[in-house]
């Protein structure tokens, strides 16, 4: 069963379509990481997603029904930047979704509260913007939600609550919550997600399981002792897709036959050559295009 | 969101509940102070001068305190007190990502929000007027004179024309201030309307501006609760006239501005329903 479903989502303003047609599914117990440039359309697919914002054209389905305030009793959202009030303690927000909803756990959130080392006491205005996440985790976390929607829930984290914010995350879909979260940290997506849907330009441009897209191709990567040469010979073969080249360093994106193509390469006298798999980092910019690289070699 | 809510206005209250105390206060140390000095008076007559010594405490005469333009003046504290949060469905709107992923519907969150506005309204106005006539007493009690509480025949409807002018004025600013969700979007709304409270009536006047200024101005004024109790006259008797710019009785007068106070709600809870972020 899919938990969130988005069916030709399409959100203009104005002239600009800052999400076109967009259609994807996440199935219930998942991960799936939304990635994108800046600009790319993820925290508008967001604002539509939660009601905050409304849809140009297209329908959006949580557990199979259309948004309500019932559907806040179980999905728990964390914005990019801090919606909370500076004026209130730690505690006024806790005490805040407590009365709001239904399913919080008081256990839980001292927990939360306690791993991001927070002083419940303590304004919001007086804490820094990673503590501000934090907060803004801990009030997510804390009523159990079946469904995460995170925009870059790691922002302003240092690397050990990063690293808890992971955890949490891992946690939460063992226990069989549905996550949606962006991040431009793909490291970490990499490390918590097992669906990926990459946007670019407001459109959908590559969706997923990891595994699968990471199995679909290997990466020949050479490394030339001065200079990388131009590979012209790679631009029309169909076993590449894609040839990548920074300095002395070329990475060509093998369809098939990975050592076929390294074989070809030697014959230019690298340094070294290596097969190796395909990280999501690789997919992203194949997706949305590393322009740089591609038109150095004229190829893309 | 009734607890948020009341978080934010409780925390406006007790700045209008100190500054109302403290004005108190220095009115009740002016009082004594100065009606405690011994007064000499030297008269020169046919050259024998005499000193006469007049005590201030008995200066003063047998007090009455109208009730009807008690809370009328009441009701212009509870307007400015509920200007302060008379934005609040903007100020919410500011936390969105907060506020509106909630298990509430937007309607309920609005008439939660108001409700808690419009009770603190209420409060403000009888705090404000349970402090007056404690002050007035305190004065009378100590002067040692007996206190009279003039209710008159329209005490009733001055109360209810007082809280609807501070209902009419927070929910005008709610209805001009919740269509945006802009940080400090209601900030400049704010200050247009305190503006156009403190001039519109001098401006209907100005008939150098041109009958159609005025004319404009003399519509505006059916908007500016301050129109619709210009002046308190207390006669030699204890008795009070509440004037209005508005020739209507003063039953008349607080219908319409509850009316305009219920309308204007309405109108800004369905644009706030609709604010995107």
């Amino acid at each position: 069963m899919n938990t969130i479903e988005i069916d030709h989502l399409s959100k203009r303003y104005g002239a600009q379509r800052a999400v076109d047609d967009l259609s994807l599914t996440v199935p219930e117990g998942s991960v799936c990481g939304l990635l994108g440039p800046n600009g790319a359309g993820k925290s508008t697919t967001f604002k539509c997603l939660l009601g905050l914002a409304r849809p140009t054209s297209g329908t959006i389905r949580i557990g199979g029904a259309p948004l309500s305030a019932a559907t806040f009793e179980t999905l728990a959202y964390v914005p990019e930047r801090s919606a909370l009030m500076d004026w209130l303690t730690v505690a006024d927000h806790f005490a805040v979704v407590k009365r709001t909803n239904a399913r919080f756990d008081e256990k839980r959130a001292a927990e939360l509260a306690a791993t991001f080392k927070l002083d419940a006491q303590k304004k919001l205005g007086r804490l820094s913007k990673g503590q501000q996440t934090a907060v803004a985790l801990a009030l997510a976390f804390s009523i159990r939600p079946t469904v995460l929607v995170l925009d870059e829930p790691a922002s302003g984290l240092d690397p050990i609550f990063q690293r808890v914010v992971l955890d949490l995350i891992v946690d939460a879909a063992a226990g069989g919550a549905t996550i949606l979260f962006s991040s431009h940290q793909i490291g970490q997506v990499e490390r918590a997600v097992d669906r990926v849907a990459i946007l670019a330009g407001g459109k959908l441009v590559l969706a997923g399981n990891v595994d699968d897209l990471k199995g679909s191709e290997k990466v020949v990567e050479a490394i030339f002792a001065s200079d990388a040469p131009a590979l012209y010979e790679f631009a029309n073969d169909a076993r590449v897709r894609r040839v990548a080249q920074n300095g002395r360093i070329v990475r060509v994106y093998a369809r098939t036959d990975p050592a076929g193509i390294a074989k070809a390469l030697e014959a230019y006298a690298p340094k070294t050559v290596d097969i190796v798999d395909l990280g999501l980092e690789d997919i992203f910019l194949g997706a949305v295009g590393d322009a740089p690289y591609a038109a150095s070699i004229g190829v893309a | 969101m009734f607890y948020l809510e009341f978080l934010r206005v409780r925390r406006v209250f007790v700045w209008y509940a100190a500054i109302l105390v403290a004005v108190v206060l220095i009115f009740l140390y002016g009082t004594f102070a100065a009606n405690h000095a011994d007064i000499q008076s030297q008269v020169t007559t046919n050259g024998t001068t005499t000193t006469e010594h007049l005590h201030g405490l008995h200066s003063i005469g047998d007090m009455t305190i109208p009730i009807g333009p008690v809370l009328a003046v009441c009701g212009v504290f509870a307007l400015i007190f509920g200007s302060f949060f008379a934005s609040s469905f903007n100020r919410t709107s500011q936390h969105a990502h907060f506020t509106f992923v909630r298990p509430v519907s937007r309607s309920r969150m609005a008439l939660e929000v108001a409700s808690v506005d419009v009770a603190a309204i209420l409060g403000a106005l009888l705090f404000a007027a349970a402090l007056a006539l404690v002050t007035m007493s305190i004065v009378a009690v100590v002067i040692g004179h007996d206190v009279r509480f003039d209710w008159g025949h329209e005490w009733l409807a001055t109360g209810l024309l007082a809280l609807g002018c501070a209902l009419m004025w927070y929910a005008l600013l709610q209805a001009v201030s919740a269509w945006t969700a802009e940080r400090r979007g209601s900030g400049y709304i704010f200050g247009i309307a305190i503006g156009v409270l403190a001039s519109a009536q001098g401006l209907a006047h100005a008939t150098f501006l041109g009958p159609v200024f005025v004319d404009i101005f003399k519509a505006i004024l059916f908007i500016d609760p301050l129109a619709y109790f210009s002046s308190v006259t207390v006669d030699q008797h204890g008795g009070a006239t509440i004037d209005s710019y508005f020739a209507m009785p003063i039953g008349m007068r607080a219908l319409i501005v509850w009316v305009l106070a219920a309308v204007a709600i309405v109108l800004a809870s369905i644009e706030w329903k609709r604010v995107e972020i």
